[in-house]
């Protein structure tokens, strides 16, 4: 069950939003626990220690705004998606880190409300997606999100994972063509890269970030152009 | 008298020889002038163009300094009006007219309220061609949302930058002008460490369909002519250009590396 959460200092609206947020999520075949709060100090307190999926979060509030509250998300790598909600048409962030999954305006609330609804499904489900594969006699499933990079070795593939490094007999093209469309990207002959973890792009490499480690891999030649075009079409939304 | 003959012979064919020669030499020459020519023909060709955009280049920066100007006036006006209304207030206040005093905050705030809150970010082209592009679409009726980063773009020549910025608004202004909803959105980011620019405009229908190359024409207006320069000015910072159309949106989207080695 996803946990949805809604703040806006003034209770009119913050009911308003329950009502359409509700509708909407609904209307996409997706039931959900809401919480609602008037108070950012309140939402501050339920953030330490309650896991949130989706968080509608007003930007003009008092004691915490809805920039500051995106930076503290940021900062403790919350994984919660953050919309803002607002009544501006403009809005400017000062850096990536306070930067929302999207933003909607209460002037066009049901009309982007639908947009950004199939998108933070869309966005929800891809983090469930998985690799199913055989190992040995075994089926082994694993989260697209958890695999980094893959690589060629020899007759095998290396999975490098968050916390581990798997092998498994496979060839590289039979899982590019498997996992093209979910987000990763062939940077090298030897390389498949996931490109939810990459950090920057450079002319001949790849940097990939996870944690706290870091990962260069090499881009080649051939395969310069592909990337950066895979890279843009990624964000498509 | 046959060794005669055979002096002759010699005499003659040296000379042949001589002026096969000399015939070589004019060829060289003809060629080696024609060669010349060529060059100096492309050369013109090449000033020709160097000339030509370095005056639209300079007519853009005109552009930019006259609007300027014509900002700085407008800020003028302002000061010049916030002073008269503080006036009108003070005078109210100082009768003890709290009542009209108010109204009179109010209507200003309500004023106000109606013009347009432009964006301010740091980089101050980006600011520049934001603010102009927003305020002139919004005048001709556009509906307008943008979500802009503030990022220097430190490594684009502000030529380019702003004949890109511009060429992307201008045309999503001009195609969303001509559809039935009027709307455009911005979207200005550092993801994923590279610098995305993405422009929407509103559609009727589908562009793409009709007219995959984009050439321009009566029937789309504003889409076309720029984009062989965006791609252009794409090329020259190893980026990429991506258009597609997304929920009655024609999109352009643009990926901005490095500055040319």
């Amino acid at each position: 069950m996803y946990r949805i959460v809604i703040c806006d200092d003034e209770t009119e609206i913050l009911n308003d939003l329950y009502q359409k947020i509700q509708g909407s999520f609904q209307k996409n075949g997706i039931s959900a626990d809401y919480t609602c709060f008037s108070d950012a100090r309140v939402l501050m307190e339920h953030m330490q220690t309650q896991r949130i999926d989706v968080l509608f979060l007003d930007i003009d509030m008092p004691y915490h705004n809805g920039m500051d509250i995106a930076g503290y998300i940021n900062s403790q790598k919350l994984p919660a998606i953050l919309i803002f909600v607002t009544s501006h048409d403009a809005l400017v962030y000062q850096t990536f880190a306070y930067r929302p999954f999207g933003f909607i305006r209460k002037s066009h609330l049901e009309e982007e409300l639908d947009h950004l609804t199939k998108r933070v499904i869309r966005e929800l489900s891809e983090n469930q997606q998985e690799l199913i594969f055989q190992k040995g006699s075994e089926l082994c499933r694993i989260l697209l999100n958890d695999i980094i990079y893959i690589e060629g070795e020899g007759n095998y593939l290396a999975l490098q994972l968050k916390n581990d490094r798997l092998r498994i007999r496979e060839t590289m093209t039979n899982l590019e063509n498997k996992l093209m469309d979910k987000g990763f990207i062939r940077c090298h002959k030897g390389y498949l890269a996931n490109t939810r973890h990459i950090a920057k792009l450079k002319s001949a490499e790849l940097l990939l970030q996870w944690g706290d480690e870091t990962v260069s891999l090499p881009i080649g030649r051939s395969y310069e152009k592909e990337v950066r075009e895979k890279i843009l079409a990624a964000f498509r939304n | 008298m046959y060794i005669f003959l055979g002096a002759i012979i010699i005499l003659l064919g040296s000379m042949l020889v001589r002026e096969a020669h000399k015939g070589k030499i004019h060829r060289a020459n003809y060629e080696e002038q024609d060669r010349l020519l060529t060059r100096y023909a492309a050369e013109h060709l090449d000033l020709e163009k160097r000339l030509s955009d370095m005056k639209y280049d300079y007519d853009k920066q005109q552009e930019m300094a006259d609007e300027i100007q014509r900002i700085q006036q407008q800020i003028r006006a302002l000061k010049h009006d916030m002073k008269n209304h503080t006036l009108v207030i003070l005078s109210y206040l100082e009768e003890n007219k709290t009542a009209e005093a108010k109204e009179y905050a109010g209507e200003i705030l309500n004023k106000l309220n109606k013009m347009y809150t432009y964006v301010h970010v740091g980089n101050s082209l980006l600011n520049y061609i934001i603010n102009s592009k927003l305020s002139q679409a919004k005048e001709q009726g556009i509906e307008i949302k943008a979500e802009i980063e503030n990022l220097s773009f430190a490594y684009m020549d502000s030529v380019d930058f702003s004949a890109l910025l511009n060429n992307m608004l201008d045309n999503a202004i001009c195609a969303a002008l001509h559809s039935r909803r009027k709307k455009l959105e911005i979207d200005i980011a550092s993801k994923k460490g590279v610098d995305i620019i993405t422009v929407r405009n509103s559609i009727d229908e589908s562009v793409l369909n009709r007219n995959p190359e984009l050439k321009s024409s009566k029937e789309d207006p504003g889409h076309g002519y720029g984009i062989g320069q965006i791609r252009t000015i794409t090329e020259k910072y190893t980026g990429s250009v991506d258009i597609y159309e997304k929920e009655e949106m024609f999109v352009v989207s643009v990926m901005l590396l490095f500055a040319p080695a």
